[in-house]
């Protein structure tokens, strides 16, 4: 099977968990989707197993587009079942200085009003089964991204954001390494 | 407490905040007054945060105004003009407003608040909504100071597992850090 993991808000989508799809909150919808030119930006996974390397890979990924640290949520969507909802899932290279996962990165690409509903609805069912999310504090997501960044191969800390590198160094100097 | 209550109603009004703002800045025109400097950046805080949304890594137009107060008009206006406005925060209904606050405060250095830091911390954990509770924990995990851990360790448990388990872990964090 394919996955894709989605950074997402859980406390938006709480209040939808009991709701009928056209009744979810637009703050969800708008708010925590937030689509860009009309799409979603995922990161492709062969497996939904967070402890597996590829997926710690990815969340790295995700992790350091965002310009500064911070406790974040994911959760899996399934491809199969988007696209077979009528969604278009495209392949676009992420632009991250971890080279190695660019190419995982995809798009859930021309989304209108109809399509955005069909995601919103994906989402809440793949919300209330808990094993497809996952919530990463931020000292663990700083710890991840820092032994990453350690490895070979991997990427340079240095070409972070500011906020990355001043978190990641105290991070070093607290643990010795 | 009277005024306090009228602060909070204007801030909800357009027009009433306008003309507000009008009053303050002639204060602060006439007198260079450090307390109508304090209340008019706090005013200005409080509606960049009424147009704002927390999104988790991101940067808010909310913490790039705070970062510009804090380089234009110094620490102290800075402190005080953050207290002001999240206590007009906490008083109103929509506890939404106060969860962004607070998020959106864990983006900050904890140098450049100090002690006002922690009465948001626990002024938070005494909210009765989760999502405000979230963000009190979500501050003291971000500022990383180990003293911190004695008031989380002090706050009522909450009654959320995903919260308490929240809280818990980053007692422990903090405590590593010490």
């Amino acid at each position: 099977m394919a996955f894709l993991l989605r950074k997402i808000s859980p406390n938006k989508w709480q209040p939808n968990l009991q709701l009928q799809p056209e009744n979810y909150s637009a703050d969800a919808i708008t708010g925590c989707n937030r689509t860009q030119q009309n799409t979603l930006s995922v990161w492709y996974s062969e497996t939904n197993d967070f402890t597996d390397e590829s997926v710690e890979k990815i969340i790295v990924g995700l992790a350091i587009t965002m310009p500064q640290p911070a406790k974040i949520d994911v959760l899996w969507l399934e491809e199969e079942k988007l696209i077979a909802s009528g969604l278009v899932v495209v392949s676009t290279r992420a632009e991250t200085e971890f080279e190695q996962v660019n190419d995982l990165h995809k798009d859930i690409a021309d989304l209108d009003h109809q399509k955005l509903a069909i995601v919103s609805e994906h989402i809440v069912k793949q919300f209330l089964d808990s094993k497809n999310r996952k919530s990463i504090t931020r000292p663990n997501l700083v710890k991840l991204v820092s032994d990453w960044a350690q490895k070979e191969d991997t990427f340079d800390m240095n070409l972070l954001s500011e906020s990355w590198i001043d978190c990641i160094k105290k991070y070093r100097e607290r643990v010795g390494s | 407490m009277h005024n306090q209550q009228h602060q909070t109603s204007l801030l909800q009004s357009g027009t009433r905040i306008r003309n507000y703002l009008h009053s303050v800045n002639a204060t602060v025109a006439s007198g260079n007054n450090f307390n109508a400097l304090a209340e008019r950046c706090s005013i200005e805080l409080a509606q960049f945060v009424f147009k704002d949304d927390y999104v988790e890594g991101e940067v808010s137009k909310t913490q790039l105004y705070l970062e510009k107060m804090y380089i234009d008009k110094g620490v102290e206006v800075f402190k005080e003009a953050f207290q002001k406005a999240w206590v007009r925060l906490f008083a109103l209904d929509n506890s939404k407003h106060l969860y962004t606050f607070a998020s959106i405060a864990s983006c900050l250095p904890y140098e450049w608040l100090d002690t006002h830091g922690v009465t948001l911390i626990i002024g938070c954990s005494a909210h009765k909504s989760n999502l405000v509770n979230e963000a009190c924990i979500r501050m003291a995990e971000s500022w990383e100071i180990p003293e911190h851990a004695v008031y989380l360790g002090n706050i009522t448990p909450f009654s959320v597992d995903w919260l308490e388990d929240y809280r818990l872990s980053t007692i422990e964090f903090l405590k590593g850090l010490a």
